[in-house]
């Protein structure tokens, strides 16, 4: 008999399915805090993202029916995670437009960081508040590429966007996140070296 | 050397930064809170498949009713309780059951409150 550490998601599906209804909750131990951030990515702020999050679970479970193992549960369920979140914004009118989307949002926050001081958190905290002021857009495309390794054929599946969209967005987002590097931190080129 | 390290997509080192400014949790209660959710679901599922079935059952009864009270009043010959099937067109009688249904599903539809 499998111990319950290694049961994988197709098995407690289909312990679910067989009516262990209380087997949904290893399912949501394993996706909730990394569907957690990629709901924080769409609607920066984490409460709205929790509530979002609640409800993709509930939603996930009453469509498991539907689930035909076409693809990994994980894809289906961020699609899932994925649309909740995009109908929320739409809901909370905060779906802002792609064309107000300014790099120097980027401007604030952190100060610039010295070569003294100068480690691997530093280098976390200029990329998480990057990550925070990203648009959704690129900010979700990072986090299902970087976050939650998916591959781009999933997230293409999960985002339903054409793949040359998905390669622009991880690519835009990446830009974003060279110039935070760089602004921040003038000695980043030479620590990276040194590394 | 930035350049190379952001914008190459298979080096673990941008990955690893991304994922370490990316750790969120969700509040204590949210397992509870979702496994409420789903509790509350599967009973509101229960409760809807229940009143289906009272309502099928219910109105197959009452068209039943109808359909041997319509027999024995057009089998006895002194009924007083005639309808008026003999020289009606298909039409009318299309009509007739159409109206025991909808009689019958909202006979249900009404009793199912009582049940």
């Amino acid at each position: 008999m499998q111990e319950k550490g290694v049961l994988t998601d197709d098995d407690i599906i289909r312990r679910i399915r067989s009516g262990e209804s209380s087997a949904f909750g290893e399912l949501v131990d394993r996706y909730k805090d990394k569907a957690m951030s990629l709901a924080v990515r769409l609607l920066k702020h984490e409460e709205d993202a929790e509530d979002a999050l609640q409800e993709a679970f509930v939603k996930a479970y009453t469509s498991l029916g539907t689930f035909r193992n076409d693809s990994a549960f994980a894809t289906w369920f961020y699609r899932i995670v994925y649309t909740t979140c995009l109908n929320t914004l739409k809901r909370k009118g905060r779906g802002q437009p792609l064309a107000e989307f300014q790099e120097d949002n980027m401007s604030g926050g952190l100060d610039s960081v010295g070569r003294e001081s100068l480690d691997s958190e530093m280098v976390d905290r200029v990329i998480s508040e990057a990550l925070a002021v990203m648009h959704p857009i690129y900010a979700s495309i990072m986090d299902l590429f970087y976050v939650q390794e998916c591959s781009y054929d999933e997230i293409v599946s999960i985002t339903r966007l054409p793949l040359g969209t998905v390669k622009t967005r991880l690519n835009r987002g990446r830009h974003v996140l060279r110039v935070a590097l760089l602004q921040k931190i003038p000695d980043l080129e030479s620590w990276l070296i040194n590394e | 050397m930035a350049d190379q390290r952001v914008n190459n997509d298979q080096d673990p080192w941008l990955r690893e930064h991304i994922r370490a400014a990316s750790k969120f949790s969700t509040t204590p209660d949210f397992r509870q809170r979702v496994l409420r959710d789903v509790s509350e679901s599967n009973r509101a599922v229960a409760r809807r498949t229940r009143r289906i079935a009272t309502i099928v059952l219910l109105s197959g009864v009452i068209i039943f009713t109808v359909a041997i009270v319509m027999m024995i009043s057009m089998l006895s010959p002194t009924t007083t309780f005639r309808l008026p099937l003999e020289g009606s067109s298909a039409v009318d009688t299309a009509i007739g059951f159409v109206c025991a249904v909808v009689f019958g599903l909202a006979t249900a539809d009404w009793l199912d409150g009582y049940v």
